[in-house]
């Protein structure tokens, strides 16, 4: 006798069952937990259960809603604790809920550099100039920001508008390779694109490094153009301008501007 | 209802990321978020299962306290372990692989 034909239900059907047996198992185990250390019932409660959820993906978006949460939480808990950051598996695991999270591939080492700092305090700058007679009409918008007098490390800019208003500025200087090689060095971090968190309003931006300031680190270890600072939302009082900054891998073909998170 | 954090962290140290992802192969994409937590719930539970029979009486309520915290952290929870069960580092990745296999 021929074989039943292996329909779409039935693969469905399948994938659905895969779901349930998890869920099944899970419950089991957690109640074996209970059972025997009764104090984890409040900490490891039981997992919800799709048939009192409704739907797969109501239950998905919910859990993804809770995992962002908690990946923020972690974030701002960062700055009371700087030493989460110096555990290479702390990092690594942290590098890695970020990527999931913002679906880019992040990391705070790349080619053997790394930022001066992760975590960091940044002062909202003026608009740089990119050209020698450089107007502040010239720029989009944020004309309050004013006009900078000074033009960037990097010498005058052939970066498109995002570039611009999206730019960022390091102390590079801090960095021990810019003691051995500083050529090199400055090449590799020219208009180099990274991630810009502030986790107190979970938003997210890719911005590019287009200066190196600012001269003294003590109070502010970065700068950002008027638009990235108002984008990101580092005016907010909470977050006093502090943000996260990663490196990103493969950034040639991303843009400036903010990410969804 | 999202596995907490500190928890789940256990399954990062113990759990090896390509055998979990392979074992959710078979999930359709949207099954994935669901599958996952599923799976991390059930490994959570076996590792505690597990870490709680490997501590003596004094030890089970401070990695319960470590965990329960205000604002548990994922670092101190992995130097207590270290502390307390470094040597069973192999067992408790057995759990895991064990956990794995009895869904085949």
């Amino acid at each position: 006798m021929l074989a039943a034909p292996t329909s779409l239900t039935d693969s469905t059907t399948k994938t659905s069952l895969d779901v349930e047996s998890l869920f099944v198992a899970a419950s089991k185990a957690q109640k074996t937990l209970a059972t025997s250390y009764p104090r984890w019932e409040t900490l490891h409660p039981a997992p919800k259960n799709l048939a009192t959820i409704g739907s797969k993906n109501q239950l998905a978006s919910e859990i993804t809603a809770e995992e962002r949460l908690a990946i923020f939480e972690k974030l701002v808990l960062l700055f009371e604790k700087p030493k989460l950051l110096e555990d290479l598996e702390m990092r690594l695991y942290l590098e890695q809920q970020l990527s999931d999270l913002l679906g880019l591939t992040i990391t705070s080492e790349l080619d053997g550099h790394r930022l001066p700092h992760t975590m960091v305090k940044i002062q909202s700058r003026s608009h740089q100039p990119k050209v020698l007679d450089d107007q502040i009409t010239h720029h989009a918008n944020i004309y309050e920001a004013q006009m900078g007098q000074k033009r960037s490390s990097f010498g005058w800019s052939n970066q498109d508008e995002l570039a611009e208003q999206f730019g960022l500025s390091l102390p590079l200087y801090l960095l021990k390779e810019w003691q051995t090689d500083y050529k090199k060095t400055w090449q590799w971090f020219k208009y180099r694109k990274v991630v810009l968190i502030n986790p107190w309003k979970k938003l997210a931006a890719i911005a590019v490094i287009t200066d190196i300031a600012p001269d003294y680190t003590q109070r502010y270890q970065a700068l950002s153009n008027p638009e990235l600072s108002r984008q990101t939302q580092l005016w907010f009082p909470g977050s006093q301008g502090r943000a996260c900054l990663f490196l990103l891998e493969n950034p040639e073909k991303l843009k400036a501007g903010l990410i969804n998170c | 209802m999202s596995n907490q954090l500190p928890l789940k962290f256990l399954v990062n140290l113990y759990a090896d990321e390509p055998s979990l992802e392979k074992e959710l192969d078979c999930c359709l994409t949207n099954d994935r978020v669901v599958g996952r937590y599923y799976l991390e719930h059930l490994i959570i539970s076996n590792l505690l299962l597990k870490i709680f029979s490997l501590l003596d009486e004094t030890e089970q309520p401070q990695f319960f306290n470590l965990a329960s915290g205000s604002t548990p952290n994922e670092l101190e929870i992995k130097t207590w372990l270290d502390k307390h069960i470094a040597d069973c580092t192999l067992t408790l990745q057995e759990v895991v692989a064990r956990t794995l296999f009895a869904l085949k």
